[in-house]
């Protein structure tokens, strides 16, 4: 227990630091400064090249980069980094696709990625199930980050995981509740410089324990297919590895998450350095913890539950104190991504919710109504967390692309084809969901192929059938 | 198209090519400090050079 004093009194400094640094960035921002609600739920366009890449990184990289990705890797081998590796382009791919188009159309001044679909495609249907797949999705994504949270808690300091849970469920909390977008990004960026340090220290202690060529030598004695590009039994096939590239590179341009960040850029150059930025992050923080997963192996090669290799090489590599540092490092990668999505979801509900119904509702209650569905979104996902699997990374995945096939096409169509209206989106949205769900379901046989490829054939699929449909008669009218 | 959001994809299609040309051709190549060839290359020479290559395309766009 006495492991966790340090790790509190980093984060009550952290979030007394990043409100102080919040409110007087507030103090010196532009037009959107006067309008409360807004200023909660976006913030104003304040964020800069290295700004904008720690907080989209931080925010992509969870409790599957630290937790569940290194415990992938460790169970595996290295083929598990390398597919962990198709994320690097992430960033770079967010910001130089949808970047230069969203800020082009900065005037409208969205605050949310659903009000940004109201108002390009205007289909309630639309924007009703855009709402109710986001929060749903979300609070899957952030029982995860709930789970991760619990495990490193109960990890380095030997409580119970239940204690673990509500403990780390207290502390997003108090984040949350203090702050809108802005000091949710600003808590993103502080969190993500500790993360880098953090896993280059637990890194580089990690290789003085016999240097690399001896910790590997280890490794490969356990089992050489360890060193193998398809996994420790052969796992990993190429079919498998190609449609990664769509769930955790390509697909994520259809990330609410992710996509509402670019609503708050600065200027082009902004996004260009976030660009680079944003690619060398990705890349330290992809590669060190998920190595760090397959050399821990080298160290501690009977771990039951893989997942609990990160803790585990904190709490054998340092003392008591230090290892209570460096939990900040993991614990601020799974706040930094829950502190988003919770935000997200409650704006959502609110914003895209109950304003509709109510136009009327002044900035004051949107505010206090927001922090309400804080609340019950952290209850209902506390709840699932309750009862975690072994490995997350899987049930990570799943909302993910569960998210993606709602989202990408309408997202990209939205953007580069003027043409496509309302109800072809939702066409994409309907089928992508409604593949994806029966495909993860019933696992029918795919030769290794994850269904978010062929649920997202199939949504583009529907949105082109639609698209075509509709558009027939409109032309033969004309 | 935006140019930037061309050489955006250019650049990721370039990555992939070099992520999968590692076990595809390097995989009998042996080990080098511990680790297989073909994992420096994916793993580490290619999101190198990917970022070297996204520094130069910045580079040649900022101001623009």
């Amino acid at each position: 227990m006495t492991n966790l004093i340090p790790i509190f009194i980093y984060l009550i400094a952290s979030l007394l630091i990043t409100r102080w640094w919040s409110a007087r960035q507030s103090k010196q921002a532009g037009e959107l400064y006067q309008d409360k609600a807004k200023r909660f739920f976006i913030g104003g366009r304040f964020l800069n090249g290295p700004l904008l890449a720690l907080t989209l990184v931080a925010t992509y990289t969870s409790a599957s980069s630290f937790i569940g990705g290194p415990g992938a890797a460790y169970k595996i081998g290295l083929g598990w980094v390398w597919l962990a590796l198709i994320q690097v382009p992430v960033a770079m791919l967010t910001l130089g696709v949808l970047g230069p188009k969203l800020l082009a159309q900065r005037k409208a001044e969205h605050a949310t990625l659903i009000e940004w679909l109201d108002a390009r495609y205007q289909n309630s249907w639309l924007t009703k199930l855009a709402l109710v797949s986001l929060v749903v999705g979300f609070i899957a994504m952030i029982s995860v980050q709930f789970i991760g949270g619990a495990r490193l808690f109960s990890g380095v300091s030997g409580i119970s995981y239940e204690l673990g849970l509500g403990l780390f469920v207290i502390t997003v909390l108090a984040y949350t509740l203090t702050g809108g977008f802005r000091a949710v990004v600003i808590t993103d960026a502080f969190q993500g410089i500790l993360m880098i340090i953090g896993v280059l220290v637990i890194f580089i202690t990690l290789l003085s324990q016999g240097g690399l060529t001896a910790l590997m030598t280890e490794v490969s004695t356990q089992s050489p297919t360890l060193l193998s590009p398809q996994g420790n039994s052969g796992q990993l096939g190429w079919p498998m590895m190609l449609s990664f590239w769509m769930l955790i590179c390509f697909g994520t341009l259809g990330l609410p998450h992710t996509v509402v960040r670019l609503l708050a850029v600065k200027d082009t150059n902004a996004l260009k350095r976030g660009m680079i930025w944003g690619t060398i992050i990705s890349f330290i923080m992809t590669l060190i913890p998920h190595l760090s997963g397959v050399l821990g192996r080298a160290l501690y090669p009977d771990l039951t539950v893989p997942d609990e290799i990160m803790p585990t090489l904190i709490t054998g590599l340092f003392d008591p104190f230090w290892a209570g540092v460096l939990l900040a490092a993991p614990i601020a990668a799974v706040m930094s991504s829950v502190d988003s999505m919770l935000l997200q979801s409650a704006v959502s509900l609110v914003r895209d919710g109950v304003v509709r119904c109510y136009p009327s509702l002044t900035a004051n209650s949107q505010v206090s109504l927001t922090r309400v569905a804080m609340v019950l979104v952290t209850l209902i996902a506390s709840y699932f967390a309750l009862d975690p699997p072994d490995m997350i990374v899987w049930l990570n995945l799943a909302a993910f692309g569960a998210l993606q096939a709602v989202f990408l096409w309408p997202v990209l169509a939205g953007l580069y084809w003027q043409q496509i209206a309302g109800n072809a989106a939702l066409a994409a949205m309907v089928s992508g969901l409604v593949s994806y769900l029966m495909l993860l379901w019933f696992k029918p046989a795919m030769f290794g192929i994850h269904p978010i490829v062929p649920a997202l054939f199939i949504s583009a699929l529907g949105m082109l059938v639609v698209h075509r449909i509709v558009r027939t008669p409109v032309s033969q009218k004309v | 198209m935006h140019l930037i959001s061309k050489k955006t994809l250019l650049l990721t299609l370039g990555y992939f090519a070099l992520w999968c040309a590692g076990p595809l051709l390097l995989a009998t190549q042996g080990n080098w400090w511990g680790l297989p060839i073909w994992f420096w290359f994916s793993c580490l020479f290619a999101p190198l050079l990917l970022i070297f290559f996204l520094i130069l395309m910045i580079k040649s766009t900022y101001h623009d």
